[in-house]
């Protein structure tokens, strides 16, 4: 299945010499949940990117499965942060795209499938069929995050993938992602960068912080699933894991 | 009850009753050409203008836009005529009036559309041959560092050469005039087209290709669907300029070397000090162009569409 390992990962980027992350250890097992939190500029977006096989680290190695990741693959799917439709397909065709690149189906089947996935996420009738500038920034990034869903790899790898959208569909979109990974058997690997704590508890098994290129501190959740947001803040432990978050991010910063 | 001439067709219906009450009212200075066929002709511009205008119209601006063009088309005829035909202030025979310029389009009609078949042939297999291959060339070579940096040195140098200057040696060493002018026309094309291209491919966003590859795609489906569509737009604007220059390059080899084609035409007339066949030729030169350029822009939008 897919366990990750970054190891001892260092990020220099060549065009200013910035050093995006550096000593950069983590182990993720696979069917794990883990938010990647922390400043604006701290690497999180660089770290998520290492992992897409879209930045070589300059130092140390990603590993998945004990194999070296150097470039993209079907096997992790990705949510950029910026959206990266395709502005020359349909939203309908962006998804149906992806699809296509691994199912054998007839075209009427993958269309059928498309828009169902596209259904869950909220975007429905007209907006299916308009070009992605054609709909909002919220929007575009549900069809990628439909998009990704169409591709089913074992692995998700999601920078920022609900911060343009409103709070309600937030939750409903947290919550269709949730599902997802809760009904399979074959749990997927998920990275995830959030700016939102209460976003990464409710989602996470792990929280990462980063500061400065560095990992400070990884909390584990230890909430049972399935969670309930209303439970889960009148736990006990929500409030402290909260606050000692918070702390790691703002003390630093 | 709704008025027959809508808020558009206004000024050209105005501009088109002036240019005809100006026939009738001031009297004609030479007697070739009958007041009949001056009228006639500021009767088919409106009704051509009408016909353009049924076409758009779901499209406000453009309407507007056609009308007041063509409005701007009938003073030029209007004044045109005023001061060849009527006014006698242009009276030389450099000056042809319009009514001599539709007979003589009339009169020169099948040689006319021969000429145009001859120029058609040439513009449209040099164009081609050039789109053919400068757009895969130019996608390849920004593909491909190590030719990309070979490249672009090579064309900063050969593509500003105009070419103008190799027409007369092109005619010389090539077995005819269509091999030549249809050399000439490639090359012209062919850089501003080749750039394009490569500029298109290297300005690519990388995040399309990030995206693509993560979506597994193999190299003909990057190709074919993520860089290609991608490259378009700037593809376009070279399609563009190397059209604009296949037609000056043309006419240019054509009043040069030829003895055929609408340049030839022109050149002809001139010799011959037949000057409404020297203007009829350019009108038609110019409505040819028109033509041409309309197809290539509203292929663009369709396959733009998206942006
Ligand atoms: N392509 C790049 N070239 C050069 N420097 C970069 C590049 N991308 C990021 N950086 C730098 O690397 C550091 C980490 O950037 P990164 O995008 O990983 O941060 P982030 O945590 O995702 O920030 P944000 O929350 O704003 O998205 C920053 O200082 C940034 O300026
Ligand atoms: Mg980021």
């Amino acid at each position: 299945m897919s366990t990750i390992q970054y190891d001892n990962v260092g990020v220099t980027y060549e065009s200013n010499g910035q050093q995006a992350i550096k000593n950069f250890n983590l182990s993720i097992e696979s069917g794990e949940i883990i938010s990647f939190v922390g400043p604006s500029g701290c690497g999180k977006s660089t770290a998520l990117n290492v992992a897409a096989g879209l930045i070589q680290p300059s130092v140390g190695a990603f590993k998945m499965d004990e194999n070296i990741i150097t470039s993209p693959g079907t096997d992790r799917g990705v949510v950029f942060q910026n959206y990266s439709l395709f502005p020359w397909m349909s939203n309908l065709e962006n998804v149906r795209f992806a699809l296509s690149q691994k199912s054998k189906k007839s075209n009427t089947e993958l269309i059928k499938q498309s828009k169902k996935l596209l259904d869950k996420v909220g975007i429905t009738g007209k907006s299916q069929y308009v070009y992605p500038t054609q709909i909002s920034g919220g929007m575009q990034q549900r069809v990628a995050i439909a998009r990704m869903f169409a591709l089913d790899s074992p692995v998700f790898l999601m920078d920022e993938p609900f911060a343009a959208v409103d709070e309600i569909t937030r939750k409903h979109l947290q919550n269709l992602l949730l599902d997802l990974w809760e009904k399979e058997t074959s749990r997927k690997t998920i990275i995830l960068v959030t700016h939102n704590i209460e976003e990464a508890i409710y989602l996470s098994d792990r929280v990462v912080v980063l500061y400065e290129g560095e990992i400070i501190t990884t909390k584990p959740i230890p909430f049972k699933r399935p969670r309930d947001r209303q439970e889960l803040e009148n736990e006990r432990d929500y409030l402290t894991i909260r606050k000692q978050l918070l702390q790691a991010i703002e003390g630093n910063a | 009850m709704k008025s027959i001439i809508t808020r558009h067709q206004l000024l050209p219906t105005i501009f088109t009753v002036i240019g005809i009450l100006s026939v009738l009212i001031f009297p004609s200075i030479g007697d070739a050409v009958s007041n009949g066929y001056v009228i006639g002709l500021f009767i088919g511009i409106y009704i051509l203008y009408q016909i353009i205008s049924l076409l758009f119209y779901k499209k406000d601006t453009y309407r507007q836009v056609t009308a007041d063009i063509v409005s701007i088309i009938l003073v030029l005829f209007i004044l045109w005529e005023l001061l060849t035909n009527r006014f006698g202030i242009l009276t030389s025979f450099v000056y042809p009036t319009p009514g001599e310029v539709l007979l003589q389009f009339q009169e020169d009609r099948a040689e006319l559309v021969v000429h145009l078949f001859s120029s058609v042939r040439l513009l449209v297999s040099g164009y081609l041959l050039a789109v053919c291959l400068a757009i895969p060339l130019g996608m390849i070579s920004a593909w491909y560092g190590r030719l990309d940096r070979v490249m672009r040195p090579i064309s900063s140098v050969l593509a500003p050469i105009p070419p103008i200057v190799l027409i007369p040696y092109a005619i010389s060493i090539l077995p005819s005039f269509a091999a030549s002018s249809t050399f000439i026309i490639f090359i012209g094309a062919f850089w501003p087209i080749f750039v394009a291209a490569l500029n298109g491919v290297a300005g690519i966003d990388r995040r399309y290709i990030s995206s693509a590859r993560t979506l597994g795609v193999n190299n003909w489906t990057l190709f074919r669907k993520i860089i290609l569509p991608a490259a378009l737009p700037s593809i376009f604007t070279g399609l563009t300029i190397g059209m604009i220059l296949s037609f000056i390059l043309l006419t240019a080899a054509e009043m040069i070397g030829a003895n055929a084609g609408v340049g030839y035409y022109v050149k002809l007339a001139t010799d011959f000090g037949n000057y409404s066949q020297v203007v009829a030729g350019i009108i038609f030169i110019g409505l040819i162009v028109t033509v041409v350029m309309t197809i290539l822009t509203q292929l663009e939008r369709y396959l733009l569409r998206w942006r």
